[in-house]
């Protein structure tokens, strides 16, 4: 095992941060903060160099997003100001509010948001603790945004939303060579303890959700994500829940029931778990401060491969 | 718009809730109980004098649509009183017996009940039995109450009387009193609440409805301090509740409920003169207030106003309202199980829980409703006004809604995390900020534990992609071949793979089956129709499914010792395989006997019995049909075809029809199979078992261009008929089906489990593809995909970039994209340094060449959103098409190649961003919804189609002959339209950019104020490169491509399919002349450029490849544009001169 080389650095916020991630290439990062900033860092090498400072949300920014970029520079980010925008890089570190979410959309806090897989277009996800969903999508046609909603996707209050890959688990190995079309679900959890998993039929034209509840968790679900497909025929997610548990959901193709399997009970809330970008990984982070990697064994189990 | 409750229930009572998540109990799901006592003071309708304890579970899943959170479970308790007070604690170190804590309960006669929770929700006990005990010392109402949050066995309670009573009830059945705490002789009024602090276990404070509050020290058995507001010239205010700060031991909280003085005050110890803040916005008394624990900066209080407001605790500001009650609010509390919930009870005779986070965000219409008043020190009432509540946002969210740490992956194996930084905790310096003082978190990168053991894998494998000749592919082979060891499922498949490259395939296919083709009496493999008997005979016996094969050897083996009526006997008969388009016509069939007798007069005079008289008969008659019936009937089948032989063409057909039907011999059906030259049900028919056999008989009976699609038949029958995938892997392997082989390897993948397993499967993917120099499956390109993909999430980004170099071919538009991504990705590896080098030459370089660039691909993305129209057809028209080619180039090197052009838009001078601008004030709608620099990911137009690969008689023959199965790729439509945009700007698609197409117009001028440096032609070519200023040392360069080159294109002059392919080499190494033009290449490509010329001039092709690859992987940024064109050229050359 190589040892894992490190940067460490103070991005500058004057509050909590709560989100960071890598673009498409992982040479650009987005922070989040409760002072309602998002900076972009750029980092090469083993050095990280601010470039830009996205300022606009009146509240804490809980989360960002990076779109594809056959789309473009773009940066989706939510906030507790029920808003969610997207800014885009108009040039080199010049970033411009590009789009932000009408008022009302969300009557409260909006938690999450979520790039769709770039094979359904530019669309995203936004999770609001007014217990909805909300799907954005940019029409190429008319330049307009249009929204879907998913209303009491979860009563108490949606915490985070993950989307399914375009293709279902399993479609790679079929045979058949008909080009595959792209199908849009995802997965949320929320303040009722629960998983959720929706999916947009195309023949009713709206979105429903798929099978019943995943129930096991007996507190908030924080975080939950849909695992990209590992070339295996099952789809896989993760959640993280306030009762210290993080649990992994498997399907089998056409299955029509999630199994659940506990990954590890924490001891502490388990805030958010992460998978690698081909899927083999799985990082979870507890209130604990810890992150802790973890690789499915052959014999099914997990084991956490760091420390 | 006001915040809805989660769940409600109708009582007149006062409640707490279970401290813990009770999941493991009946009936709840999580979130544990809410216990409920009947309120003393209030009566419902009916007057009823009784009181109860309930429990409701807490129960979010029951929260869908219009539900309820508060669900009634279990039985009730009676109580004799009525309650002041409930508590609940969880009592430590009783769980055995008191699983669910104790209850607690404050009653109007000065007793305080303690009831056992779980007596309500457990089936096997009776709620009456819940009353543990009570503990009678206090002689008024006990309206203070609380358990110690440390120690959970002691409860403190107050009473009318103004005694403060300690209680341990380690064991609730036999609880013990604490001696009583001496007051300094300070009035004694009625205690309305207790609190312990929430830092010092020793530490208590009570409150009076005199007004004055005192802190009891337990150690010490006194009160160390009393304090009371007596401003305003009051003798002190009704106290109502008070609150020891969640965080700061020296700070608590009282609130009055006298309705002239409605205010919470905040006194830190440190100065009891006068209170250190003031939350005036309350109309009249307050009657409860509660602190949250999780976030130190939420305060909730409620009113004989009616209202319950929740309070910026640092900023004494309202961020938001309850729904106002009809009567006064007496209660609030904090759930301790579910962040920000709370539940207040009203004189309404309704307990409501509500979500804060949904309240914050409510607040629109409450503008006018809530009167937070600014905080000041001095206790002086100021001008209360609407604190900002106009605003449909709180101002502060509640700590516990934002994540504190996370983690994310990045590509490239890498791991970004975050967490608070160290915290100093300051409000215990700080007077007024009752805050942790922890601002900003720490971001860190981490590499995933990598796996070292892929990178000496990948190298095997870039090695061995890179050498993609017969003889290496052979060497290879045999040397996996000799590697298997016991595996025979290995050997076998890299003995195909072997035959594959070794020319002449089927010959060693058959051989390799175990069958020695026949040799000069054997048909040849295409063209069984010349077959005759004997070597159908041979043959047929050769591949007999039935036990006697060695019998009829033995007896093929003499064939002088039979005659040939004993053999056709023995045989059961046997026919020639020609169904009889030579023989004559039936009208000349008469004419026929006389011939035929005459040349066999012996025969005729032989002894006769009745049937062959008859027969003898009908010949002489010249009516072959009755002389065949006549055979047939005596079962003398070879007499029968004979005499049908000489019979015409529907008589031969009748009979061997006849004689097959009345033949059951398995070979007999292949022998028909052949005849009919139907393989495809012969394939069909043949059991699966005996696939061998199938193949053997496909090897030497199949037509060429049948032959992929009957081995795929095969492979696809052992599939689906017996499962067998090692088996149908080989029929696909002989087919050249690299899709379907692949698909079936790659099914048994499982990374992770074993990502040896990945590599082995690579190989032989790698292996297949060169054999049959297709590139273009999707399952191949998947595998390269997630090989590539594991390289890269391992860490070995520049590892998997070689690898994906060195695969020989174009790549499919996803393992494209990938590529595209590892490079890019691959830059962020560059030292600092390195890059800001790489900046600065950017700037210096061609600024009107990367304005037009910009413009085209500008234009290209505006046209993007359109691609869903109609009219984009319209575009498809080869001159687009043309045009297209030339601006994006071929396959990934052009787009690869156009990155450069990436970088140097990102440092493009401020004139042009002004410019950008301006275009994006008009509406983003229009144009830049999909811009920017995505331009790297235009998908790359696959140059020269990998249509009809060029024929290679020595190679895997069958696959030469048969149809390229990778069809020319349409231009997709993403290019299309771009191309359409260049060639016609179709109005209203227009960027308002006013720069035309460069192939159209000169780039739009730009006050530029360097010179203007040339951009490469857009219809540059071999012919029209301009080479006139090539460094003497490079000419041999020029003149060996360009003459390379022509070779090239003259051996392709007659192959249409390769036109497309000479004119993108043309333009690519017109694109190479025209730098070599400006001297625009570097010293190590120059060098290596010179050397792969020479080696060409000398046919040392390996050379030649070698030093394309090198080129590929480590200049491919500079030479990207055109390699490809090298690579075709060495590859042209190469069959040209085999």
């Amino acid at each position: 095992m190589a040892t894992a080389a490190s940067l460490s650095f103070d991005p500058g916020h004057r509050d909590v941060v709560h989100d960071v991630q890598f673009d498409y290439y992982g040479k650009k990062v987005a922070t989040a903060s409760s002072d309602r900033m998002v900076k972009i860092f750029e980092v090469v090498g083993n050095e990280q160099r601010l470039v830009a400072d996205l300022a606009g949300h009146e509240g804490p920014v809980w989360q960002v997003s990076w779109a594809h970029p056959k789309f473009g520079n773009l940066l989706a980010s939510c906030s507790f100001d029920q808003r969610v925008m997207v800014w885009k890089e108009v040039s080199e570190g010049n970033w411009q509010v590009l789009y932000q979410s009408p008022p009302g959309l969300h009557t409260a806090s909006i938690n999450s948001v979520t790039f769709a897989p770039q094979e359904c277009g530019l669309c995203l996800a936004a999770a609001s603790s007014d217990g909805s969903i909300s799907i954005l999508s940019y029409d190429g046609q008319t330049g307009t945004w249009t929204t879907e909603k998913i209303a009491g996707a979860h009563s108490l209050g949606c915490l985070a939303v993950s989307w399914a890959p375009a293709f279902h688990a399993g479609a790679m190995v079929q045979p058949s060579g008909a080009p595959l079309q792209p199908s849009r679900s995802l997965v949320s959890c929320g303040c009722d303890n629960s998983v959720k998993v929706w999916s947009f039929s195309e023949a009713h034209g709206k979105w429903a959700q798929q099978g019943g509840d995943l129930s096991g968790h007996t507190n908030w679900v924080r975080d939950v994500a849909w695992a990209p497909n590992m070339g295996m025929p099952r789809s896989t997610i993760a959640s993280a829940s306030e009762d210290g548990k993080v649990m992994i959901w498997s399907q089998a193709p056409g299955g029509a029931g999630w199994e659940p399997k506990l990954l590890k009970d924490f001891g502490c809330p388990a805030y958010r778990v992460s998978w690698s970008v081909s899927g083999g990984l799985l990082a979870v982070s507890d209130s604990n401060n810890e992150v802790s990697l973890w690789k499915e064994a052959v014999d099914g189990t997990w084991e956490q491969i760091n420390q | 718009m006001s915040p809805s409750p989660l769940g409600r229930v109708e009582r007149s009572a006062t409640f707490a809730f279970c401290p813990k998540a009770c999941a493991n109990n009946v009936g709840s799901s999580g979130m544990g109980y809410l216990s409920a006592g009947t309120m003393a003071g209030a009566f419902d309708m009916s007057f009823s004098s009784t009181a109860t304890v309930e429990l409701f579970s807490l129960d979010p899943t029951s929260a869908g649509g219009q539900c309820n959170v508060l669900q009634k479970t279990g039985t009730d308790a009676e109580s004799h009183e009525r309650f002041h007070r409930l508590v609940w604690g969880s009592l430590p170190g009783a769980e055995s017996e008191y699983p669910l804590g104790v209850i607690a309960g404050g009653l109007v006669d000065g007793s305080v009940n303690l009831f056992n929770p779980n007596h309500f929700v457990s089936s096997d006990s009776d709620a009456d039995s819940a009353l543990i005990c009570p503990l009678k010392k206090h002689k008024g109402a006990v309206k203070g109450l609380q358990f110690n949050p440390f120690s959970g066995n002691l409860l403190a309670s107050g009473g009318q009387d103004g005694d403060v009573c300690i209680w341990d009830i380690a064991n609730p059945q036999k609880p013990s009193l604490f001696p009583a705490l001496k007051d300094s002789g300070m009035q004694k009024g009625e205690i309305t609440a207790l609190s312990w602090n929430h830092k010092v276990q020793h530490i208590l404070a009570s409150t009076t409805s005199s007004g004055s509050t005192i802190v009891w020290d337990l150690k010490r058995q006194r009160q160390v301090i009393s304090f009371s507001d007596s401003s305003g010239g009051n003798m002190g205010k009704r106290c109502s509740a008070l609150q020891w700060h969640p965080e700061i031991a020296t700070q608590v909280i009282v609130a009055s409920d006298d309705d002239r003085f409605p205010v919470l005050q905040v006194w830190d110890l440190r100065n009891s003169i006068s209170p250190c803040r003031e939350f005036r916005g309350h109309e009249k008394g307050v009657l409860s207030l509660a602190w949250s624990d999780l976030d130190p900066g939420l305060l909730l209080s409620t009113g004989k106003d009616n209202r319950t407001l929740l309070w910026d605790a640092h900023s004494g500001e309202v961020l938001s309202e309850m729904p106002r009650s009809q009567n006064w609010n007496f209660d609030a509390q904090w759930c301790p199980t579910a962040p920000g919930w709370f539940a207040t009870a009203s004189f309404d005779g309704v307990v409501s829980v509500y979500d804060v986070v949904q309240g914050m965000g409510a607040t629109e219409a409450q503008d006018q409703g809530a009167q937070g008043g600014e905080f000041d020190f001095n206790g002086q009432q100021q001008g209360a006004q609407g604190a900002g509540l106009n605003r449909t946002v709180a101002k502060r969210a509640p700590s516990w809604m934002g994540r504190p740490c996370g983690a994310a992956f990045g590509f490239g194996g890498r791991v970004i995390s975050f967490s608070k930084s160290q915290q100093t905790p300051a409000g215990n310096q700080g007077q007024q900020q009752g805050t942790t003082a922890a601002k900003g978190s720490t971001v860190r990168i981490t590499s995933v534990p990598g796996d070292d053991s892929l990178v000496s894998y990948a190298q095997e494998l870039t090695q061995l992609a890179s050498d993609p000749s017969k003889e290496a592919m052979v060497t290879f082979c045999q040397k996996k071949l000799e590697g298997c060891g016991e595996s025979a499922k290995e050997r076998e498949l890299w003995a195909f793979m072997k035959i594959l490259f070794e020319g002449d395939t089927r010959k060693q296919l058959l051989e390799h089956l175990g069958y020695k083709p026949a040799q000069e009496e054997a048909p040849q493999a295409a063209e069984p129709e010349r077959a005759d008997a004997n070597g159908l005979v041979n043959h047929a016996a050769n591949l007999s499914l039935d036990g006697n094969l060695d019998e009829i050897n033995a007896q093929l083996a003499q064939p002088e010792a039979f005659n040939d009526e004993d053999f056709f006997d023995n045989l059961q008969g046997v026919s020639s395989p020609l169904p009889s388009p030579v023989r004559k016509e039936p009208e000349a069939a008469p004419v026929a006997p006389e011939a035929e007798v005459a040349e066999d007069p012996p025969k005729v005079t032989e002894k006769l019995d009745e049937v062959d008289k008859e027969i003898k008969h009908a010949l002489f008659v010249g009516n072959y049909s009755g002389a065949v019936d006549a055979c047939l009937k005596a079962d003398k089948m070879a007499d029968a075809l004979l005499i049908a032989s000489v019979g015409g063409a529907d008589l031969w057909a009748k009979t061997q029809k006849t004689y097959l039907a009345k033949n059951s011999k398995g070979y007999m059906k292949v022998l028909m199979s052949i005849m009919e030259n139907d393989l495809k049900t012969l394939v069909q028919q043949q059991h699966p078992q005996s696939w061998r056999e199938t193949l053997a008989l496909l090897c030497t009976y199949a037509q060429s261009e049948d032959w992929p699609d009957l081995c795929s038949n095969l492979g696809d029958l052992l599939l689906t008929r017996g499962g067998d995938i090692d088996s149908a892997v080989l029929c696909y392997i002989c087919a050249g089906n690299l899709d379907n082989a692949v698909r079936l390897w790659s099914q048994n993948i499982d990374l992770a489990q074993d990502k040896t397993q990945l590599h082995t499967v690579m190989e032989k993917a790698i292996v297949l593809s060169l054999a049959t120099e297709q590139q273009g499956s999707q399952a191949y390109g998947d595998l390269l995909n997630m090989y590539a993909d594991l390289l890269a999430s391992n860490g070995q980004i520049s590892e998997a970039l070689s690898f994906l170099n060195s695969i020989p071919g174009e790549l499919s538009e996803s393992t494209t994209t990938l590529r595209d991504r590892l490079s890019q990705a691959g830059a962020r590896l560059e030292s600092a340094d390195q890059v800001a080098t790489t900046a600065s030459q950017d700037y210096s370089a061609p600024q009107q060449q990367d304005y037009s660039a910009y413009a085209q691909q500008d234009q290209g993305y505006g046209q993007a959103q359109q691609y869903n129209q109609p009219q984009a057809q319209q575009y498809n028209q080869p001159q687009a098409q043309q045009y297209g080619q030339q601006q994006y180039g071929g396959g990934y090197g052009g787009g690869y190649g156009d990155q450069s052009q990436y970088y140097q838009q990102q440092s493009q001078p401020s004139s042009y961003d002004q410019q950008y601008q301006q275009q994006s004030a008009g509406g983003y709608g229009a144009q830049t919804g999909y811009g920017g620099q995505g331009q790297v990911y235009v998908p790359s137009q696959p140059a020269a189609p990998a249509a009809a690969p060029p024929p290679q008689p020595s190679l895997f023959n069958p696959m030469a002959a048969a149809p390229a199965p990778v069809a020319a790729p349409a231009p997709t439509q993403m290019f299309t339209p771009q191309a359409a945009q260049a060639a016609q700007a179709p109005p209203g698609m227009g960027m308002g950019m006013g720069a035309p197409p460069a192939a159209a117009a000169p780039p739009s001028p730009q006050p530029a104020p360097k010179p203007a440096v040339p951009q490469i032609p857009s219809n540059i070519s071999i012919a029209t490169a301009d080479t006139s200023k090539v460094a003497t040392d490079l000419k041999p360069v020029v003149a060996c491509l360009t003459e390379a080159f022509g070779a090239v294109q003259q051996a392709y002059a007659g192959v249409p399919s390769k036109k497309r392919e000479v004119d993108d080499n043309s333009r690519r190494l017109g694109i190479l002349f025209w730098k070599l033009n400006l001297g625009d290449i570097k010293p190590s490509v120059r060098t290596q450029l010179l050397e792969l010329c020479k080696a060409l001039s000398s046919r040392d092709f390996g050379t030649a490849q070698r030093l394309h690859v090198s080129l590929t992987t480590t200049d491919f940024d500079e030479c990207g544009q055109w390699l490809t064109a090298i690579k075709r050229i060495i590859k042209g050359l190469q069959q040209i001169r085999a």
